[in-house]
C-alpha cells in the first residue's frame, strides 16, 4: 500500500498525541487517587456509588443521634435512680415514725424531713436535659411537669413518647412518662388497698393485707363494718350486699374473696375499714398524707390509730412507687442495650460502606503505577521511532 | 526532420512530467490535494514504405490520482466522526453535573435527609432546625444551579448551531462558485484538477458541519443534498440553511433550507431528527435529546422530592401552632398549544402523585372525538374520550374548545429543577410535631422516614439519583465509544485516500530522477538530430 508522506506524518503525530493523553489520564488518576470522577468513568457502578455515599452520610447522622441518645438515657437513668433513693429514704422515715415512743415533737421533725424529701422529688421530677428540655413532660418538654396547684402537686405534661432515630427505621425512646412514674402509683399492696375510715371513733387498726387466692379476686370494693365492738359485717360495696357477719377477734385474719386482712385494736360500733382495688395516688399525695399524719397531735389512742393508718397507707404507696422506679430503671437499661446494639450495627455498616466505596471509586495504586510505567515506556518508544523514520528521505541521497 | 520533432516531443513530454512532479512536491502538505501525473500517449505512426514510423510522444492530459469510491468513504466517515465527536464533547459537562461528588445533587440530598434525621431527635432545638432549613436551601440551590448550567449549555449550543449554519452557508456558496468554474472549464475538454480537488475538499469540510450526499451532473457540477433530501447546492445556485422555531414548542428549533431571496424564495422545513452526520446533527441531537432528557430527569427528581416532602410536612404542626405549611414551592408544569391550532382549547397540567412522575415530555392530540396522550420518551399512547385524565402522576385538563387536528405539548417536569424554591426560611415554621408541644417529634420522624421510602418509581430518592447518574454516565460513555469508533473509521478512510491520492516524497524524488534522465536523453536526441542535419549541410560544401 502506498503511503502518502503528509498522511504518514499526521497519523504518527495522532498516535503520539493519543499515547500522551493516555499517560496524562493515568497520571491524573494517580495524583487524585480516584479512578472514578464522573459517571461515564464507570456507568455500571455509578448507581451503587451514589447509594453507598448516601448510606455513609446517613451513618454520620445516626452516629450523632446515638451519642445524643446515650447522654439523654444516662441522665434519665441517673435521675430515676435518684428518685428511687429519695423514695427509699422517705419510706425509712415513715418506718421510723411508726415507733410508738416518739413524741409529737419527734414526729413533727420527721414531718420536716419528709417535706424536704417531697421538695427533692419535685425538683427531680422537673429535671432538665442538657438541651434545656424537661425529661418527664412527654411531648410538652418546654413545660415543667410538676407544679403546685392548691395543696397538691399537679402534672402539666402529657404521655407522648419521643423516639430518636439510631438506625434506618429504628427509633428508641428518649424521654420518660412523668405521669406513670410519679402520678399514677398504685395504692396498697399492689393488688388492693386498705384504709381506716376517717370517721372512726375507735382505735382499731387494719394492716395492708395479702392476696391468698388471686383466682377468686373480684376487683370490687369491700368494707368491714363493725356492728358492735365484737361483731363485724363484711360488705361488698359494689353490690351493696353483706357477704358475712362474724365475731371480731383482734389480730385474727379476716378473709374475703381471695384477700386476707387483719384488724387489731379496739374498734367500736360504727367503725369501718374499707378495701379498695385499682386506686392510684401520686407519690406527692402519699407524702402529703404522711406529713399530715405526722403533724397531728396525739392525745388519745384514737389519734394514735389515725396517725398509724395514715403512715401505713403512705408507706405502701411509696413502696409501690419504688417498685415502679425499679421497673423503669430496668426498662431504661433495656433501651441502653438496644442503643449499644444499634451503635455496633452502625459501625459495621459504616465499615462495609467505606470499603465498598473505596473499591468502586478509588484507584488501585499498584495497578495504576505499573500501567503508568508501561505507558511511559510505550510513549518513549513511539517518540524514538518517529524521530528515526522522519529523518529518512530519498532527497538526502540525490546529489 | 522527424527526428527533431520526435526529440522535441520527448523533451516536451519529459518537461510536462517534471512539471507535474514538482507540483506534487510543492503540494505535499496541501490538504485535499490529489497527486497529479502527466498521461503520456504515443503519437500515431506515419505510414511509410518501410512500416509505420513513430512520431513521438504526446501529453494527453494531466490526471489526478483520484478514486471516487474512496472519496465517498472519506466524506461519509468524516460526517459520522464529526457528528459523534461533537455530541460526545457537548455531553461531557452534563456528565460532570451529575457526578457523585461533594458538590453534586446527590450529596446535597443526602445532607438534607441527614439534617432531618438529626433534628428529629431534638425538635425544640433551634440550631438543629436551622441546620434543616440551611441544608434544604442548599439542595434547592443545587437544583437551581444545575438547571441553570443546563440552560447555559443549551444557549451555547444554540449559538454553536447558528455558527455552524453560517459556516454551512459559506461553504455552500463556495461549492456553487466552483461548480460554475468547473462547468465552464469542462468545455475546454481537460479536467480542471485543482478546482476539482478544491471542491472535494470543501465538500469534506461541509460534511464536517452537516452530512451531505452529492450527485454529479453532466456539465461537471456537483449537486449537494442534505442527508434527508433537500438540495443545498444545485449547479451554481446555493441555498441557505436557517434555524427556525417549532410551532408546537417555542423553545425548540427546526432547520430550514431556503432557496432564493425575498419574494421569490421558497423554503423547506426539516426535522432535526432527519439529519445524519456532521457537527450540526450532533449539536441538534444534543439539544433535542440529551439536554432535554437531562433537564427532565433533574426536574422529575426536584418535583417528586418537593411534592412528597410537602405532603408530609403539611400534615404537621409548626412552632406557631399552624398546620399546612409547605416546605418547598414548585414552578407549575408548562403546556403549549401548537401555534397552528385552529380551536380555542387551552390545556393545563397539575402534579398529583410525585412518585409516579416520568422524565418525559408529552404530546396531546385531539382528533375531534378523543384525546391521545403520547409519552414522548418511549412513544406510549393513552387515549381518552374526555379530559381531565390522570397519567404518570399528572392530571391533564382542557379548557375551551379544541378543533380536530389540534395538538399540544406538555413539559410537566422540564422546569422542576429551575423552579424549585423554599416556602419557608424561619426554622420555627418547620412542622415537626403532630401537636404544638415543644417536644413532639412525630412529624419530624415521618419527614426523616421519607429518605427510606420508595418515593420515586419504586426507588428511594438516593437510588433514583443513582439511576439518573448511571443513565447519564452510560449515554456519555456510549457517545465516547461511538466517537472513537467513528474516528478510527475516518482514519482508515483517510489512509486509503492517502494511499491513492497522497504524495509520497520518495516516489516523487525517484520520478524527478527518471524524468530528468528522459529530458536529458531527449535533449541528446535533439542534439543528435542537429549533428545529422549539420552533416547534411556539410555535404554540400
Amino acid at each position: 500500500m502506498r503511503i502518502g508522506t503528509a498522511f504518514a506524518h499526521a497519523s504518527s503525530s495522532a498516535l503520539l498525541t493519543a499515547a500522551q493523553s493516555r499517560l496524562l489520564a493515568t497520571q491524573a488518576e494517580l495524583s487524585s487517587g480516584k479512578r472514578v470522577t464522573t459517571p461515564s468513568d464507570d456507568p455500571v457502578n455509578a448507581s451503587q456509588i451514589a447509594t453507598t455515599r448516601s448510606s455513609l452520610t446517613m451513618q454520620t447522622s445516626f452516629a450523632a443521634n446515638q451519642s445524643f441518645l446515650n447522654g439523654e438515657l444516662r441522665q434519665l437513668e441517673s435521675t430515676v435512680g435518684s428518685v428511687g433513693d429519695v423514695l427509699a429514704a422517705a419510706r425509712e422515715t415513715l418506718v421510723a415514725a411508726g415507733n410508738g415512743a416518739y413524741s409529737d415533737a419527734d414526729r413533727r421533725s420527721l414531718a420536716v424531713a419528709l417535706t424536704s424529701q417531697r421538695a427533692q422529688l419535685v425538683a427531680l421530677g422537673n429535671s432538665r436535659s442538657a438541651d434545656g428540655q424537661y425529661l418527664f413532660s412527654g411531648f410538652q418538654s418546654g413545660l415543667a411537669p410538676f407544679y403546685q396547684s392548691g395543696s397538691a402537686i399537679a402534672y402539666a405534661g402529657d404521655n407522648g413518647t419521643r423516639g430518636v432515630l439510631v438506625g434506618p427505621g429504628l427509633a428508641i425512646q428518649s424521654n420518660s412518662d412523668g405521669q406513670g412514674l410519679f402520678m399514677s402509683v398504685a395504692k396498697g399492696n399492689g393488688t388492693f388497698a386498705t384504709a381506716a375510715s376517717a370517721t372512726n371513733l375507735g382505735s382499731g387498726k387494719i394492716d395492708s393485707g395479702i392476696v391468698v387466692n388471686p383466682a377468686v379476686l373480684t376487683g370490687n370494693g369491700y368494707a368491714i363494718r363493725f356492728t358492735s365492738s365484737v361483731t363485724l359485717d363484711i360488705v361488698n360495696t359494689n353490690t351493696n350486699t353483706v357477704l358475712s357477719s362474724q365475731p371480731y377477734v383482734p389480730g385474727q385474719a379476716i378473709s374475703v374473696d381471695g384477700m386476707r386482712v387483719e384488724v387489731s385494736g379496739t374498734p367500736i360500733n360504727g367503725d369501718q375499714f374499707v378495701i379498695t382495688q385499682g386506686q392510684t395516688s401520686s407519690v406527692f399525695d402519699a407524702l402529703d398524707q404522711a406529713i399530715a399524719a405526722l403533724n397531728m397531735s396525739t392525745f388519745t389512742d384514737v389519734d394514735r390509730a389515725r396517725i398509724s393508718d395514715g403512715l401505713r397507707q403512705a408507706a405502701s404507696t411509696l413502696e409501690q412507687g419504688f417498685n415502679l422506679v425499679l421497673a423503669k430503671r430496668a426498662e431504661i437499661g433495656g433501651r441502653m442495650n438496644a442503643l449499644d446494639q444499634a451503635a455496633n450495627v452502625s459501625l459495621d455498616r459504616e465499615f462495609e460502606n467505606t470499603s465498598t466505596l473505596s473499591r468502586l471509586q478509588d484507584v488501585d495504586y499498584a495497578e495504576a503505577a505499573s500501567r503508568f510505567s508501561a505507558q511511559q515506556t510505550g510513549l518513549q518508544a513511539a517518540l524514538a521511532a518517529y524521530a528515526q523514520t522522519s529523518k529518512m528521505s530519498l532527497f538526502d541521497y540525490i546529489r | 526532420m522527424s527526428l527533431l520533432s520526435v526529440g522535441a516531443s520527448g523533451l516536451a513530454a519529459a518537461y510536462a512530467a517534471l512539471n507535474a512532479t514538482s507540483n506534487n512536491v510543492a503540494n505535499v502538505n496541501t490538504p485535499g490535494y490529489s497527486r497529479q501525473a502527466a498521461v503520456l500517449t504515443t503519437m500515431p505512426g506515419q505510414f511509410s514504405g518501410g512500416g509505420y514510423v513513430g512520431r513521438g510522444v504526446a501529453v494527453e492530459t494531466i490526471r489526478r490520482a483520484f478514486n471516487e469510491q474512496v472519496n465517498g468513504q472519506v466524506q461519509f466517515t468524516q460526517s459520522q466522526s464529526s457528528e459523534a465527536a461533537t455530541q460526545s464533547q457537548l455531553m461531557r459537562p452534563v456528565d460532570k453535573l451529575f457526578a457523585s461528588d461533594d458538590l453534586g445533587i446527590g450529596s446535597a440530598m443526602d445532607r438534607f435527609f441527614s439534617s432531618l434525621t438529626q433534628a428529629s431527635s431534638r425538635p425544640a432545638d433551634m440550631a438543629s432546625r436551622a441546620a434543616v432549613v440551611s441544608s434544604a436551601q442548599q439542595l434547592v440551590s443545587r437544583f437551581n444551579q444545575t438547571a441553570g448550567q443546563l440552560d447555559e449549555l443549551g444557549r451555547n449550543t444554540d449559538l454553536a448551531v447558528r455558527a455552524t449554519a453560517a459556516q454551512i452557508n459559506t461553504l455552500a456558496q463556495k461549492v456553487g462558485t466552483l461548480n460554475n468554474a468547473i462547468s465552464i472549464s469542462k468545455a475546454s475538454g481537460q479536467p480542471a484538477n485543482d478546482l476539482l480537488d478544491q471542491r472535494d475538499y470543501i465538500i469534506r469540510q461541509l460534511n464536517e458541519q452537516v452530512g451531505v450526499t452529492t450527485l454529479e451532473q453532466s456539465d461537471g457540477s456537483l449537486n449537494v443534498f442534505l442527508s434527508s433530501g433537500p438540495a443545498l447546492v444545485v449547479g451554481s445556485t446555493a441555498s441557505r440553511v436557517t434555524i427556525g422555531v417549532d410551532p408546537s414548542a417555542p423553545q425548540r428549533q427546526v432547520v430550514g433550507v431556503t432557496t432564493g431571496n425575498g419574494s421569490g424564495s421558497s423554503s423547506v422545513q426539516i426535522a432535526a431528527s432527519s439529519l445524519n452526520g456532521g457537527a450540526l446533527t450532533g449539536q441538534l441531537k444534543f439539544r433535542e435529546v440529551n439536554l432535554v432528557d437531562a433537564k427532565n430527569e433533574l426536574g422529575r427528581l426536584a418535583t417528586a422530592l418537593a411534592t412528597t416532602f410537602n405532603s408530609v410536612h403539611q400534615l404537621g404542626t409548626n412552632m406557631n401552632g399552624s398546620i399546612g405549611q409547605a416546605l418547598f414551592t414548585l414552578a407549575p408544569p408548562q403546556a403549549f398549544a401548537n401555534s397552528l391550532n385552529a380551536g380555542t382549547g387551552s390545556i393545563s397540567v397539575a402534579v398529583t402523585t410525585g412518585s409516579a412522575l416520568q422524565a418525559s415530555d408529552y404530546r396531546v392530540d385531539y382528533d375531534g372525538s378523543q384525546y391521545a396522550v403520547m409519552r414522548l420518551q418511549d412513544g406510549t399512547r393513552t387515549t381518552s374520550a374526555t379530559l381531565p385524565l390522570t397519567l404518570d402522576g399528572l392530571t391533564i385538563s382542557m379548557t375551551g374548545a379544541p378543533n380536530a387536528g389540534d395538538s399540544f405539548q406538555l413539559q410537566a417536569v422540564r422546569n422542576g429543577g429551575a423552579g424549585i424554591s423554599m416556602a419557608l426560611t424561619d426554622p420555627r415554621l418547620l412542622s415537626f410535631g403532630q401537636s404544638a408541644a415543644a417536644g413532639d417529634n412525630r412529624n419530624a420522624l415521618s419527614l426523616a422516614a421519607v429518605a427510606d421510602q420508595a418515593a420515586l418509581g419504586g426507588l428511594t430518592f438516593s437510588q433514583a439519583f443513582g439511576e439518573v447518574s448511571a443513565k447519564i454516565g452510560t449515554t456519555t460513555n456510549g457517545l465516547e465509544i461511538s466517537s472513537s469508533v467513528a474516528d478510527k473509521l475516518l482514519s482508515q478512510a483517510l489512509a486509503d485516500q492517502a494511499s491513492v491520492s497522497g504524495v509520497n516524497l520518495d516516489e516523487e524524488a525517484a520520478k524527478l530522477i527518471r524524468f530528468q534522465q528522459a529530458y536529458q536523453a531527449s535533449a541528446k536526441v535533439i542534439s543528435t538530430a542537429q549533428t545529422i542535419f549539420q552533416t547534411l549541410l556539410d555535404l554540400g560544401r
